[in-house]
C-alpha cells in the first residue's frame, strides 16, 4: 500500500509524522491542535446542511466535499453551541492536512492507522477519538466514491 | 503630522540663527525654549495613561482568569471524591468561555476536561439506551437496575434526562413494590 502513496502525499504524511515525533511535552500534541484550529477558516454557512454533518461526533462537525475531476477539496467546520470545540476543529484540520486537495487514489493509498502510529490517539478522550475516526472514515467514503466516478 | 519639535530639529534651529549672526563665543546659540508644547506633554501623557491602563487591565483579566480556573479545577478534584459534582465542573468550565484571556495551557486543561465530561455523558446515554431496550423488552427489573446501579452526574441533555427520570420512578415504583411483597410475605405466613 505504502509504494501506491504519491510523493506530495508522502511529503505532507513525514511533515506530520516529524511534527508529532518532536513533541517533548504532552500537552505539545493539544497545543499544535489549538493552532491548527485558530488557523482553520470556517465555511459558509450556505453550506451546512444535514447531509454533510458527520455522524458519531461530540460537536456538529460539518465535511462538505468538491470533486473538481481530479481532486478533492474539502471544507470542514464544527460548531459546539455555547462552547467551542477547539480540539475537534483541529483534529478536522489535522485530516485536512492530509487529505485536503488530493486525488481520491491518493487518499485511499493510505493507511487510516497512520493517525494512530503517530500517537494521536494517545490521550484523545474516546468521543474525540470516535468522532475523529468518523471523520476519516467519511473522507475515505468520498475517495471512494468519487475514484469509482472517475473510472466510468 | 504629530511632532514633538513642531516640525523643526533643534539643530535646523541653531542653524537659522547662526545664519541670522546670532552666536555666543563665535558657536550658534543652542535653543532654550522648552522641549515640547503643553499640548505633546497631554498627549504623552495620555499615551502613558493608556499603556499603564491597558497592562493593569491585562494583569486584571489574567488574574481572573486564573482565580476562575482554579475554582473550576478545586471543583474537579471535588468531583474525583463525589462523581455527582461532574455537572458542576462543566457549568463551570462553561462559564470560562466568557473569560476575555486564556492562555493555551489552560485552553488545552479546559478543552480536555470539557472533553471528559462529554466522554461520561456519552457513557450515561449508553446506559440510557441500554434501559430503554430492556424496558423494551418488558423487563422493568433490568431497566430500574441500570439507572439505580448508576452513581455519576446525571449530565443527560433535557430530552434524555426525562427518559431517565421516567425510569428513575419506574425504579422506585420497582422497589416500592418489592418492598410491599416482602412486608406482606411474614403476614401470609
Amino acid at each position: 500500500m505504502e509504494a501506491a502513496i504519491s510523493e506530495q502525499m508522502n511529503a505532507r504524511l513525514s511533515e506530520i509524522r516529524e511534527k508529532f515525533a518532536g513533541f517533548s511535552d504532552p500537552d505539545d500534541k493539544w497545543k499544535f491542535l489549538l493552532d491548527l484550529a485558530r488557523a482553520h477558516k470556517g465555511m459558509d454557512a450556505a453550506l451546512k446542511a444535514e447531509k454533510f454533518i458527520i455522524q458519531g461526533c461530540a460537536s456538529t462537525m460539518y465535511l462538505v466535499p468538491n470533486f473538481d475531476g481530479a481532486k478533492i477539496h474539502f471544507e470542514m467546520d464544527v460548531e459546539g453551541g455555547t462552547t467551542n470545540p477547539l480540539i475537534s476543529r483541529g483534529l478536522g484540520a489535522l485530516a485536512l492536512k492530509v487529505y485536503n486537495d488530493m486525488a481520491p487514489a491518493d487518499i485511499l493509498a493510505v493507511d487510516p492507522k497512520f493517525f494512530q502510529d503517530i500517537g494521536l490517539n494517545v490521550g484523545l478522550s474516546p468521543t474525540r477519538s470516535n468522532g475523529f475516526a468518523s471523520l476519516v472514515k467519511q473522507i475515505y467514503l468520498y475517495a471512494r466514491v468519487f475514484a469509482a466516478l472517475t473510472k466510468k | 503630522m504629530f511632532s514633538f519639535l513642531n516640525g523643526k530639529s533643534p539643530f535646523d534651529e541653531a542653524e537659522e540663527r547662526l545664519e541670522a549672526g546670532e552666536t555666543v563665543n563665535g558657536k550658534p546659540k543652542l535653543p532654550t525654549g522648552p522641549i515640547m508644547g503643553w499640548q505633546d506633554g497631554v498627549f504623552l501623557l495620555v499615551i502613558i495613561g493608556l499603556i499603564v491602563g491597558g497592562y493593569q487591565y491585562y494583569q486584571y483579566v489574567k488574574r481572573n482568569c486564573a482565580e476562575t480556573f482554579a475554582a473550576c479545577d478545586a471543583l474537579y478534584v471535588a468531583a474525583g471524591q463525589d462523581a455527582s459534582k461532574f455537572a458542576e465542573v462543566e457549568t463551570c468550565y462553561e462559564a470560562t468561555w466568557d473569560l476575555a484571556f486564556v492562555s493555551d495551557t489552560l485552553e488545552v486543561l479546559r478543552q480536555n476536561r470539557l472533553g471528559e465530561i462529554e466522554d461520561m455523558r456519552n457513557a450515561q446515554k449508553d446506559l440510557l439506551a441500554n434501559a430503554n431496550v430492556a424496558l423494551d423488552k418488558g423487563d422493568t427489573a433490568a431497566a430500574a437496575k441500570i439507572v439505580t446501579e448508576y452513581k455519576g452526574a446525571m449530565l443527560l441533555y433535557t430530552g434524555d434526562k426525562s427518559e431517565w427520570d421516567e425510569i428513575v420512578k419506574i425504579a422506585e415504583i420497582q422497589a416500592a413494590k418489592e418492598a410491599a411483597k416482602v412486608a406482606a410475605e411474614p403476614a401470609a405466613e
